[in-house]
């Protein structure tokens, strides 16, 4: 399942690596839009497959951010 | 006795004024340290309050006896009107030149417009143009309803309550544009009430939005395909309702200008303008307005008996507005839940205009319930629909209140 950014903006944090199981609600990361800090929440249980985007990417929205299976 | 009151003229001049005036600097004093703190602690806008916090102590603390004989301070005198007596004062008073120059001409508040215009995101205004208008209407509630009661419950002039009720516009430039047009006598009190009001609203909003929203309608989540303009035509867009603005609202001008000259830059991509906008004149401005409304506390100006009806109908003015907004997002929901598609409430405060702050309660409100929620796309296009309805209804004001 990938998980797309909804809003354009700046990622500022990254909590999780692949391989990491995380659970639905779980904080993922922090992106920035609009001068607002947002939390990327899990929205399944999973593991982490692949991660995407670093500190610092911009994104559209729509991009997808990490992908958990 | 005597020789003590010369050497320390801030504490002399308590005794030298009346007691009245002497409680009101007391009062002030204290209020600026409150005001300062809260600053400090966030609880209210920092950008803002710490300089006027600052500044209000400063004046009524530096007060001290002039060569003339009367009672003054080195810092601003608001009241000098006299072409001459100015170009004197401002060779005396340190902050006089920027009252005088960027203050009172609305210049100031036009500087912090062309940085909001920088942050204003277009493409939010046209993922949902239809319902970002609706609500920024009901929004504007507060104004009409202030205006009505101001002159029927108050008696006001119409011109009077008219700059009393832009408070409910809910946006600190355009209040300190439309009372220099519309009640210059009232400016300064109008001014400092505004802006007072408008940092209080990041406390007080939240609950009108728990009051009119339910929480399982606060929590609903909705997905908005941001749409993909292109660069030339989001600033052909900003251009032309430039232009259209400005034709059709030619006292709004400067407002309308500073605001569109901001998303043009953006958009145009002169990073350097964007960043001098955004970073620079928009703090300059901000830091100064906080500073010159602080100073402008002063206790024998702000003694006035017009304060309490200020007060009254700012708060009256900025609750309806608040009340409308949600209205306008209740009424866009219905819309939405007819064609099974779905719209958050909670969105309707954006509509009020104090970009981005009622945007991103809308935000906190809906990730209080439900985190994945994420309507700011949604919440900033009301956003800055409310901006520019907010100067539209200025602009109509200023033209047609000489007409009542």
């Amino acid at each position: 399942m990938e998980i797309k950014s909804r809003i354009p903006g700046t990622i500022v944090a990254i909590n999780v690596k692949p391989g990491d199981s995380v659970k639905v609600r779980d904080n993922l990361g922090t992106m920035e839009a609009m001068k607002m800090e947002q939390p990327i929440p899990c929205p399944k249980d999973g593991v982490v497959k692949e991660v995407m985007v670093a500190p610092g990417d911009k994104v559209k929205s729509g991009t997808v951010l990490l992908s958990i299976e | 006795m005597e020789l003590f009151m010369q050497m320390f003229p801030g504490i002399g001049t308590f005794f030298a004024v009346e007691p009245a005036i002497a409680i009101a600097r007391i009062v002030l004093i204290v209020f600026g340290f409150i005001l300062a703190v809260l600053g400090f602690k966030r609880t209210l806008e920092p950008l803002i309050m710490v300089p006027m916090g600052l500044g209000m102590i400063a004046v009524n603390c530096g007060t001290m006896f002039l060569t003339s004989g009367t009672v003054g301070n080195l810092l601003l005198d608001p009241l000098v009107s006299d072409a001459a007596a100015i170009v004197d004062t401002m060779q005396i008073n340190f902050l006089q030149p920027i009252y005088n120059l960027t203050f009172s001409n609305g210049l100031i508040a036009c500087l912090v417009f062309m940085g909001i215009g920088a942050r204003s995101e277009i493409s939010f205004l046209l993922a949902k143009p239809w319902s970002s208008m609706i609500i920024a209407i009901f929004a504007e509630m507060g104004t009409f309803v202030a205006l009505v009661a101001g002159v029927l419950a108050f008696g006001l002039t119409p011109e009077q309550a008219a700059a009393m009720a832009s408070i409910g516009g809910a946006d600190g430039p355009m209040v300190l544009f439309a009372s220099l047009m519309m009640a210059p006598e009232l400016f300064v009190p109008i001014s400092i009430i505004a802006y007072l009001y408008l940092s209080l609203t990041y406390g007080g909003y939240p609950y009108i939005i728990k009051a009119l929203v339910p929480k399982k309608y606060r929590g609903i989540d909705m997905y908005v395909d941001v749409p993909e303009v292109s660069q030339k035509s989001k600033f052909t867009f900003i251009v032309i309702t430039c232009a259209v603005l400005c034709l059709l609202l030619p006292v709004a001008a400067p407002l309308i200008l500073s605001f569109f000259i901001g998303m043009a830059v953006k958009e145009a991509k002169i990073n350097k303008y964007t960043e001098l906008l955004e970073e620079g004149l928009s703090y300059f401005g901000t830091f100064f307005l906080g500073l010159i409304l602080g100073v402008l506390c002063e206790a024998s100006t702000i003694l006035n008996p017009t304060v309490i009806i200020i007060l009254i109908i700012g708060i009256l003015a900025l609750a309806v507005s608040a009340i409308g907004g949600l209205l306008g997002g209740w009424i866009v929901y219905i819309f939405h839940r007819a064609a099974h598609k779905y719209f958050n409430p909670t969105i309707g405060i954006a509509g009020v205009s104090c970009v981005p702050t009622t945007a991103k309660l809308a935000q906190h409100a809906a990730q209080e319930e439900n985190p994945f929620a994420v309507i700011l796309p949604v919440a900033m296009g009301a956003n800055i629909s409310g901006v520019i309805t907010s100067a539209i209804a200025a602009g109509i004001f200023v033209t047609t209140i000489q007409l009542v």
